[in-house]
This record gives structure tokens, sequence and C-alpha cells, in this order.
């Protein structure tokens, strides 16, 4: 397909290049997999944003994107979970193996949505509704879990990714929906609906969507009206990508073309191998190298196939997509979520010889502005492939980097989070502070030794007797010893208490303790908690 | 615009000469923080080095050495130092984003793995922070790990594991923490002597610094006794308001 302006103006010659596509799409797939309920209200978040929710948490007036306060203030019961992708890809995967077994080649945009060409299963099922029909069926039989919380799936057949998109989501619990070939059937389609979707099925800024709004354009319809070189004009190339798929054009960015031939990166094992660490280990070599490359040309991969074989011939193909393209990182976990989904069906007798990472489909990188000395330096480099290699010599869980938190306790405010299970090129959500300080936490200094789990202490007064705390907060008497490890020692000056009563709605992880600042003879400060009657130590201030 | 906010307040020294032989000593070096460069004679972590950090205020002064290399673009590796303090880390001018941290599994490691990760962390990290759980590295490991710190160029700041040889000590002593009475008040900074000896340091060099200061970062303590200016946890002198 041809990226040039003038291409979008003819609708004729670009209609015929505009692929017939399916997409099967699972609403909120994530809160599906958390093994949501049909009547209970849950949410997922992510980087304390709702990202996916149920029907019953739809009716209580919850949407994407508000925040966890905002979602527990309009439904307190609500069921909050952690976003985790990789369980989500997993058991999408029992989806994509049984649409797998009727088409060639599946692409999986992300866990929850499916797209595929038509045109080959179309003529062997005998029309396009008979074949979403099948898929359709096929895709019932095969989902593992209930998907009565969030209304069904649905399957739309229609020209480009966009239309079959829209299309799958008016088919959501109801039958596949086949809207006509031709440009002009696909704009008469879209153009009654409203511009939000640019946003939501295209990956459009929402501010882009703001600005429509507010210019009158509400439906994709009269956006479709507009000369498409006014759209150019005011709003660059996003304009002229939403102009473009508002009359029914493919929902492939300007710029998109096929790679040069002989882009691919793969390893030939001359050992089978049985380890997915390894793979992954490899995988990672392997996506660096081809992101390096295509980064020389200035291009980034937006589709990209894994292909894995085993000893005994055994295979595994599929695409995976991604709108704002694929970096190194996120090629590894598609690996990852393509072994993990194929480990998990239990079809495989034997090691691994050959991982093949072929990009399909590139864009030139437009990219995003890292910093004003040029992103990524070397050093990120190095740190990133050292990451890799610890992984792989202690194992995902031992090595960690920092996020944060939140909470009124240091080990709180601050968690160490598995380096695999974060993208290290993207720190702005994981360590992004919170904008306003967390109410009852400790001032800065903050200690720089912190003890999770908490160590005992006893904390005594000039009697020898143990320090309380009474429900009011009352001190029994001023702390003058305190005792770690056997060794005792005098307390020179001391604060508190500084109650914190967490959770207390939640009575199976409410947590009620006072805490106290206790500087010993020898100049060593420590943070201590009390909690049942019973002194911890929290951390040092070493 | 992360380094001209730095420069402002300070916290990073400016490398603004560009003569030949600086730009060479600046790449066989790597920065501290304002506060803790008159420490060293060319101050500056000389790569390939060990500096062993010691006393009541050890870990606060390794994260704080490590501070400097970290906003310069260096990535900082830790390795069996479960307990470091993420937020005092970051008030000491750690940049998180580069912080990675290997932690002891529940069967704790090897001397032989300890050794793997510890090369791995110097092959891919500028700073690795190196704590107790690698105390029963044997001496043949120790010095094949410092052969590899100065053929990569990498600097090793420990924490309680004297079995290191160090090049460069920085003992803490008398830490004083202010702000803090009898049942009232809140722990508002510590002023500590931190004292700078090693093979190369002819004669050793101390500075008394807050260590943390209010906000907890770390500057030094400005003793002028002439005036009788009152002194702040901040490092600032308090100047009186009107009231009322």
């Amino acid at each position: 397909m041809s990226a040039h302006p003038a291409s979008v103006h003819d609708s004729t010659a670009h209609g015929s290049t505009v692929p017939r596509l399916v997409v099967l799409w699972c609403p909120h797939w994530p809160v599906v997999v958390a093994g949501a309920q049909p009547l209970e209200p849950v949410v997922v978040l992510h980087a304390n944003r709702v990202v996916a929710h149920s029907s019953a948490a739809a009716a209580e007036g919850i949407q994407l994107g508000h925040r966890r306060r905002e979602a527990q203030a309009r439904c307190p019961h609500v069921r909050i979970e952690p976003l985790d992708t990789a369980r989500d890809a997993r058991a999408f995967d029992q989806v994509v193996q049984a649409v797998g077994q009727m088409v060639p080649r599946l692409e999986v945009t992300e866990p929850g949505t499916l797209t595929f060409m038509a045109r080959g299963p179309a003529r062997y099922f005998g029309g396009e509704a008979a074949m979403a029909a099948t898929v359709a069926q096929v895709a019932a039989a095969a989902m593992g879990v209930s998907l009565a919380a969030t209304g069904g799936f649905g399957v739309g057949v229609a020209d480009g990714r966009f239309a079959a998109a829209v299309a799958a989501r008016d088919a959501v619990g109801l039958a596949p929906m086949v809207v006509p070939d031709g440009a002009e059937a696909t704009a008469a389609f879209l153009a009654r609906r409203p511009v939000q979707l640019l946003a939501e099925v295209a990956d459009a800024p929402p501010e882009f969507v703001h600005l429509l709004h507010r210019l009158g354009l509400h439906r994709l319809g009269q956006v479709a009206e507009l000369p498409s070189v006014h759209f150019s004009a005011r709003f660059g190339a996003m304009g002229r990508f939403a102009h473009q798929l508002a009359r029914g054009g493919d929902q492939r960015l300007p710029g998109t073309h096929d790679p040069p031939v002989g882009m691919q990166a793969q390893q030939v094992f001359d050992q089978p191998v049985h380890h997915s660490d390894v793979l992954v280990f490899v995988a990672r070599q392997l996506a660096d190298q081809l992101a390096a490359a295509l980064a020389e040309q200035g291009r980034i991969c937006t589709r990209l196939v894994v292909q894995v074989e085993t000893e005994h011939g055994e295979q595994s193909e599929r695409v995976w997509y991604r709108s704002t393209g694929l970096t190194a990182s996120a090629m590894v976990e598609r690996v990852r979520w393509q072994l993990d989904g194929w480990v998990q069906q239990r079809t495989l007798t034997a090691g691994v010889t050959l991982l093949r990472l072929d990009p399909i489909e590139v864009r030139g990188d437009d990219g995003e502005q890292l910093g004003l000395w040029g992103g990524r330096t070397q050093a990120d480099d190095w740190a990133t492939r050292a990451v890799a290699r610890l992984v792989a010599i202690a194992g995902e869980q031992q090595v960690l980097v920092p996020a944060v938190a939140g909470g009124r306790q240091p080990h709180d405010a601050h968690r160490w989070v598995p380096a695999v299970a974060v993208d290290l090129d993207e720190s702005a959500a994981r360590l992004t502070p919170p904008a306003v300080p967390w109410p009852g936490s400790l001032p800065a200094p903050s200690p720089a030794v912190v003890h999770s789990p908490a160590k005992p202490i006893e904390v005594l007064d000039e009697s020898g007797a143990m320090v309380r705390v009474s429900g009011r907060g009352v001190v029994s008497a001023a702390p003058a010893h305190v005792r770690t490890g056997g060794v005792l020692e005098a307390v020179q000056a001391w604060a508190g208490p500084w109650p914190v009563d967490e959770r207390w709605w939640d009575a199976a992880r409410a947590r009620r303790t006072a805490r106290f600042q206790v500087l010993t003879i020898s100049g060593r400060l420590l943070l201590v908690g009390i909690e049942h009657g019973a002194w911890w130590l929290t951390a040092d201030y070493r | 615009m992360e380094l001209a906010g730095l420069l402002s307040k300070g916290l990073v020294t400016r490398h603004s000469a560009a003569t030949g032989n600086e730009l060479a000593a600046a790449r066989r070096t790597l920065p501290l923080l304002a506060a803790l460069a008159p420490l060293l004679p060319q101050g500056a972590l000389q790569r390939g080095s060990v500096v062993a950090c010691e006393g009541p205020a050890a870990v606060s002064l390794a994260l704080a050495i490590a501070a400097g290399p970290s906003h310069d673009g260096c990535w900082v590796g830790m390795a069996g130092l479960p307990f470091v303090g993420l937020g005092a880390a970051a008030e000491l001018g750690l940049v998180l984003h580069r912080v990675v941290a290997v932690v002891d599994p529940p069967t704790p490691f090897t001397e032989a793995q300890w050794a793997d990760l510890a090369a791995a962390l110097i092959d891919g990290f500028d700073i690795v922070v190196l704590g107790p759980a690698l105390q029963r590295m044997r001496p043949t490991t120790v010095r094949r790990l410092q052969a590899r710190l100065q053929s990569r160029g990498a600097v090793a700041v420990t924490v309680g594991v004297p079995g290191f040889g160090a090049d460069v000590r920085f003992v803490s002593a008398d830490p004083t923490w202010v702000g803090l009475g009898q049942g009232h008040g809140v722990a508002r900074g510590r002023v500590a002597d931190v004292q700078c000896t090693g093979r190369r340091i002819p004669r050793p060099r101390q500075a008394s610094l807050w260590l943390p200061t209010a906000d907890g970062e770390v500057s030094p303590v400005h003793t002028d006794t002439s005036s009788s200016v009152d002194v702040g946890p901040s490092g600032h002198p308090i100047v009186l308001r009107d009231v009322g």
C-alpha cells in the first residue's frame, strides 16, 4: 500500500487494496481471566487506572481510565485486581489454538483480540457469514472461562482492521456481523458511529478526539464528509489517518510498508533446548539484533511473526501486532507469551531447535522524544543485557527493580518488583511518584535500611516493663531501653506514637499500629511499631 | 532538564572545561555528589576502584556515593543488600529507574553463584553496590572480580564486606541526630563526620556532613564559628521571620 497522501483521495483505487479481515474480540478480557462472576463488579487496574471492568461494574458507573478511588467511590464493594498481561495471554491461548486449527495465520493483537484474513477461510467454509459463524462456535467451545461477566465476545468481518474491530464490538453477545465490502459500504457502516471509536479502537490520542468534539465533529460520517486536504493541513499525520479510517480505509498507519527481504533473525540450536529461560535469553539477543537492524534504517517493527520448532518437527507460529511498534523488550514479551501458551497446552514433546523472529510489517520510526541528550545510551543497553544475564543465573524472582507503590510504612511506599515483569525502557508508569504526599506517611529523611518482614524488638521503660500504647494512643511510660538480638541499649530520645489504622473496613487485611522513632545512646535511630501488643523493628536509619 | 536542575541545585559538579587532559580524566572517573567531592583528591571516583563504606552511616554513605554517577546516566547494580530503603535512596539522589538489585532466594546462593552474579553485575553496570551476603567470598574469587572491575572500568561500593580490599575507605563516625526530643519532635537530619582514607590518598581527608538533611539529601555542614548564626537541619542558616 502506498502511504502517499494522494492515494487517500482516490477511494476506489484505495478500496481495492484494503484487506478483508475478521476480528474476534473479547471485551475486558483481563476481567474474565480474573474470574469475574456474572453479576460481580470487578475492575482490573494498571498504574492506578481502570483498564478493564465487568458489565456489573459498568452498570455502577465505572469507566475505563478511572482512578482506583473513583471506582471505589462509585461502587465500594468492587473487586480490584492487578493487571497481569502474561496470565491474560496464557488464558487466551486456548482460543488462539482452537481458531488456529481452521485459519492459517493468526494475529494476536493483544490478549482478548484476534485478527486474521477473511479470504481463504471464507472460501473454504462457503461464504463469510458461514465462516464467521463457525469461528464463533469454535471460539465459544474453546473458552476455558465464562464470559457472562462481560457480555460474551463478538466476531466482525469487514474491510480493514478498524471497521472489522467496530463490527466485532457491535456483535458482542450476538451473531457475527458481516459488513459488505467496498469503501462506500464501509464508510456507510461507520458514518453514524461516534468519533470516540478512533481512540478506543485505533489508538488515536484522546486529546485529538476531544478536539474533534469541540469542533462539532461527533460522528465519523461528519469527519468523512470533510475534504482530506483540510484534515491533513489542520491535524497532520494523525488527521490524515483518522480521515482515512472514517472513509473506510485501512487501519495501517501512514508510512507502514513491508520490510526488505532477509530481515529476520533466527537461532538454530544444535543441542535441543528444554528450558524456556534459555529460549527467552536467546530471544532477547535476537530481538536486540532485529531492533538494532531496523533502527539503523529508522524503522520499527509493527507486525512480527514468532516461529518456534522442536526436534520432532512441532511448530508454533504466531503473528503479533502492536500499532505503536514492538521494541526489543516487547518482542521478548511476545515470545514469552507464546512459549508459555505452548507449554501449557502440553503438546510439546521435544526440545526446541529453532527460534525465528520475522518482521513482516515495519514503519518509519517517528518515535518518542526520549531526552535532550539522545534517549537510550550505551549504558542502558549494557544494563538491559546484564539484567537478562542475571535472570538466567539467579532466576526471575531474584532480580528486582524498584517501583513506587504508595503507602504509610517505608516498605509500602516503594516495592521491589521482578525485572522481567516490567519494561525497563518504560519506567514512567512504574516510578511516577504520587502527586501529593501519602497522608500519614513519615516525613523525609526516610530510613536507609528497611526490614521487610519486620524484626522483633523489645521496648522497655525505666522499670524494665514493656511499654504499652492504649487504644486512644496513650503511652504507658517513656521508652528507656530497647533490646534487639539480646543486646540492651539505653534510649536517649524518642518521639511518637504516630498511629496508623489501615483498611479498618476489611477485617482480613486491617492493620492497627502505632509508630515511634527511638534514638539509642550509641546514635542508632530506629523506627519501631507496636501491633497487637508486640513491638517490631520496621526500619533503621543507618 | 534533569541535569540542569541538578546543576542549579549544586548537586552535581560540572565538568565544563574541555581541555584534552581533563576530558580524558573525566572518562577515567565517575562524578560524585558535590557534597562528597572534596573528600577525594580528584573529586571523583576512579574507575576500577573498590570503595568501602563503614561506620554507623555506612548504608546512607554508599547510596550517596552511588547517587552521583547515577545522575550522570550510570546504572547501579546491587547485590546482597535486600534491605535498602528505596525512599532514602531516592532522596539521596539515586535515580531509581536505573537501579537493579539481586537478592538471595529462600535457600541462599552459593559462593560460586554469587561470584557469577557479581561478575555479571560488573559487566553490565558502572556502579556495583555489594552487601553482607557476599561476605564469605574466597580471596581468589575476590581478586578475579577486582581484575574484572579494572578491565571493565566499573566501581564497586561495598557495605559490610571487609574481604574486598578497598582502594578508598569512607568511614562515618559520631552520628548526631537532630529534631528528636523526649516524646516529641521527629528526626530532621543527622550530622556525621566522614573520613576518607586510601592507598593513593596521602593524608586522610575529613568532612562534617548532613547525612541526611531534613530533605533526605547530603550536604556539607557550614561551620561558621565567627558569627553566631544558628544552622538549621537543612544546612542553611535559620532566618527569623516576623510573625503576628
